[in-house]
């Protein structure tokens, strides 16, 4: 589906026709692009045998620890500290420009080491907590589904730069954004529950923009992908999840509406972004995209405007992770729509149907129109 | 010289391989690579390049024909109980006979020819299902995979298409898996028979892939294959492993006793195993020496992991009482054993010239 004619190899040669570049800059591109390679030595199987070795030796080595240590609760906090620093040594050794075995398994070690730290820290933290705060009390059960978050959030925001792992940066974020939702089902009034939703939603959606967003340091496109990923989550979570609203649809609506509201607006923005200027967006293709927009803001789910967002963002950045996540989210919140409409079986066909027909409709006023060919 | 020219190659396909994204184009910009009348003319280039009109035709064509096809799907299903059997037989039938006609329009040559022709196997099955469905005569599971599979052969021979041949495979391997243990056998080893079944056509697959037939020449078939014959012999090997009494290790240690007693094993289960080793050295000197595959010997190798740490754990566990420390004990060796397979794999990598 992504088939952009433009490669490096093109680039390159476009660039010296146009008189942009001469030839010895090109051979610097070249080397440059050329150096961020992913490793020459190493296949995929390679990659994937070394990846299970680590992994079961990693898993076996916690499991017989924790056999050890696990009538001592206090020491978890001490053992998650003590396999984060351990994590971060590692790292740092195996940031060696000889990409051997050495180095590959030191690294994969490090990021498995880091992740049980991050895991037996956090645990540590919770049950700590619950010993301080008394199980019974209103402080432990107010306050402890926020610990796990918090104390992630401050392992997060420490290791992010010093450890410096694009894969440990996307899962600690990923998951301080989903165990702060998680915390959200803990919170028993459905006023209160509205008003962090949507700001854990404004905040997923601001974040997500750094993967569009000229300029921002490539460091914090793990940022981006996990709030990306979260905010999918969060959308599933406010389109599929009733039963905390099944006794309050006003509030449900409420969310709802706000959600499709906000999506909307962003894909209008899209489409204002992909358009490129104001003379683009007053032809007659850019005001049927627009029209397009609001009807599918009035007439679907969060859900369906979301995977139609990731789509266009993945098609014009040719970034296939958000594309194929769009691709893979469509049918889902699709089929999620129809079945919970609130009809017979009968007329869900025909509405399928119709629904069909309008988007093979749409299709041939495109090809009508020959706005399908270059 | 060579040397440097099969670099130059390498990095010319590695840049044609690269799509061009914002991202790139700033990273080029940040690093002083290219001016900033570059970066923009760049940025246009590739925004240039994306024909939104053909992206949007196709999206729009397969989610319309997705939901069309649906509701057609929906209407069956509410109406299902109340359509008579004559209509529900009816309308597979005429589905049948027009993907059957579709495929003699376009040709087997043609790609469309085929799926429908693909379509058409499906819906043998599918008009089978119903049949059986309307006309409850008690007969065995096996029965309707059996005709499918025999109704299904003629197009599967004219077909040339390894998709065709997979589905029929699948079909044949539920047939077996139904009807070995219901009629010939009521204890032994169904999985050793469907080994041996997988393996005939991975030999016939290797054989005329070799000859040339270039509809065979995907390796997925070849990878699809070994996957099935090693599955289906891993649990009797297991099965054998399982049974044997490893304790009588603990006596050559405190008697002069050299031989093991089995104490449990059939025959056929030793055949079994015996037949797993015979598979995994067959695929092993194959794809290591004589057509060296990345990919078919990672499978394998992964396959014979697996097997070995079976026999493994339970010598280990024998020695050892301990749950935790024979974990520890057994993790090492895995490691230590996926770290010999990773330079296995890298020799046989670079013997094959840095291809997978």
């Amino acid at each position: 589906m992504i088939k952009n004619a433009i490669n490096a190899k093109n680039l390159i040669e476009s660039l010296v026709n146009g008189n942009f570049i001469d030839s010895s800059n090109s051979k610097k591109i070249r080397n440059h692009i050329d150096s961020d390679r992913p490793e020459k030595d190493f296949s995929f199987s390679q990659n994937i045998f070394l990846s299970i070795g680590v992994f079961i030796l990693s898993i076996c080595s916690y499991a017989y620890l924790t056999t050890i240590i696990s009538n001592l609760n206090w020491i978890f906090m001490l053992f998650g500290v003590f396999y984060i620093i351990l994590a971060l040594i590692l790292s740092k050794r195996s940031r060696d420009a000889s990409k051997n075995l050495k180095n590959k398994s030191l690294m994969q070690t490090s990021v498995l080491i880091m992740c049980l730290g991050k895991i037996l820290f956090v645990f540590g933290c919770s049950v700590k907590f619950t010993e301080l705060a008394g199980v019974d009390s209103v402080l432990f059960l107010t306050f402890l589904p926020w610990v796990p978050a918090l104390v992630l959030l401050g392992t997060t925001v420490i290791t992010y730069n010093t450890y410096g792992l694009n894969i440990d940066r996307f899962y600690s974020s990923l998951f301080v954004l989903n165990t702060m939702l998680i915390a959200a089902i803990t919170i028993r009034s459905p006023g209160i529950i509205n008003i962090y939703l949507c700001s854990l939603f404004l905040i997923e959606i601001a974040l997500s923009a750094i993967l569009i967003l000229p300029r921002i340091a490539k460091n914090y496109h793990p940022l981006g992908y996990a709030s990306l990923f979260s905010l999918c989550i969060t959308v599933f979570y406010i389109s599929t999840f009733s039963a905390v609203f099944s006794s309050e649809p006003v509030q449900r609506a409420i969310i709802l509406k706000f959600s499709v509201l906000i999506l909307t607006s962003v894909l209008i923005g899209l489409i204002v972004w992909v358009a490129g200027n104001k003379k683009n967006i007053k032809t007659q293709p850019g005001i049927i995209a627009l029209v397009f927009a609001v009807l599918i803001g009035a007439i679907s789910t969060p859900g369906i405007t979301l995977s139609i967002c990731l789509l266009i963002v993945g098609f014009k950045q040719s970034n296939k992770n958000i594309y194929y996540l769009g691709i893979i989210l469509m049918p889902i919140f699709l089929s999620f729509y129809y079945y919970n409409l609130n009809t017979t079986l009968m007329i869900k066909s025909g509405i399928l149907i119709a629904s069909g027909l309008i988007l093979l409709a749409g299709r041939t006023y495109i090809i009508a129109k020959k706005l399908d060919q270059e | 010289m060579a040397q440097k020219n099969v670099a130059d190659t390498n990095s010319e396909t590695f840049l044609e391989s690269v799509a061009v994204d914002n991202d790139l184009i700033e990273d080029l910009f940040k690093h002083k690579l290219i001016s900033d009348a570059a970066r923009i003319y760049a940025l246009n280039l590739i925004s240039q390049s994306k024909n939104w009109g053909a992206w949007a035709s196709r999206l729009l064509l397969i989610i319309g024909t997705t939901l069309i096809l649906s509701g057609i799907i929906c209407f069956f299903a509410f109406n299902w109980v109340k359509i008579s059997p004559f209509m529900k037989l009816t309308s597979i039938q005429v589905a049948l006979f027009g993907c059957i006609s579709g495929s003699y329009f376009y040709g087997l040559q043609h790609s469309l020819g085929k799926m429908l022709l693909l379509s058409a196997s499906v819906l043998i099955g599918v008009f089978l299902a119903v049949f059986g469905q309307i006309y409850q005569t008690g007969a065995d599971a096996y029965t309707l995979f059996m005709m499918w599979a025999a109704l299904m052969l003629p197009f599967v021979l004219i077909s040339e298409f390894a998709a065709q041949w997979a589905l029929w495979i699948v079909v044949c391997n539920i047939f077996l898996a139904t009807y070995l243990p219901q009629i010939i056998m009521h204890q032994g080893e169904p999985l050793t028979y469907l080994a041996l079944f997988n393996g005939i056509f991975w030999g016939l697959r290797e054989y005329f892939s070799e000859k040339g037939l270039s509809w065979l020449q995907s390796r997925w078939t070849r990878y699809m294959l070994i996957s099935a014959v090693l599955s289906c012999i891993m649990l009797p090997a297991y099965a054998f492993i399982d049974r044997i009494d490893f304790s009588i290790l603990l006596q050559i240690f405190g008697l002069p006793q050299t031989r093991w007693i089995l104490t449990k094993p059939t025959y056929f289960s030793l055949l079994s195993f015996i037949l797993s080793i015979v598979i995994h050295s067959i695929f092993y000197v194959r794809y290591r020496f004589k057509l060296p595959d990345m990919h078919a010997l990672a499978i394998t190798a992964f396959s014979f992991c697996i097997v070995l740490e079976l026999i493994l754990y339970q010598i280990i566990s024998t020695f050892i009482a301990s749950g935790s420390l024979t974990m520890l004990i057994q993790s090492v060796i895995t490691f230590l054993l996926f770290v010999f397979l990773f330079y296995m794999l890298r020799d046989t990598k670079r013997n094959n010239g840095g291809q997978a």
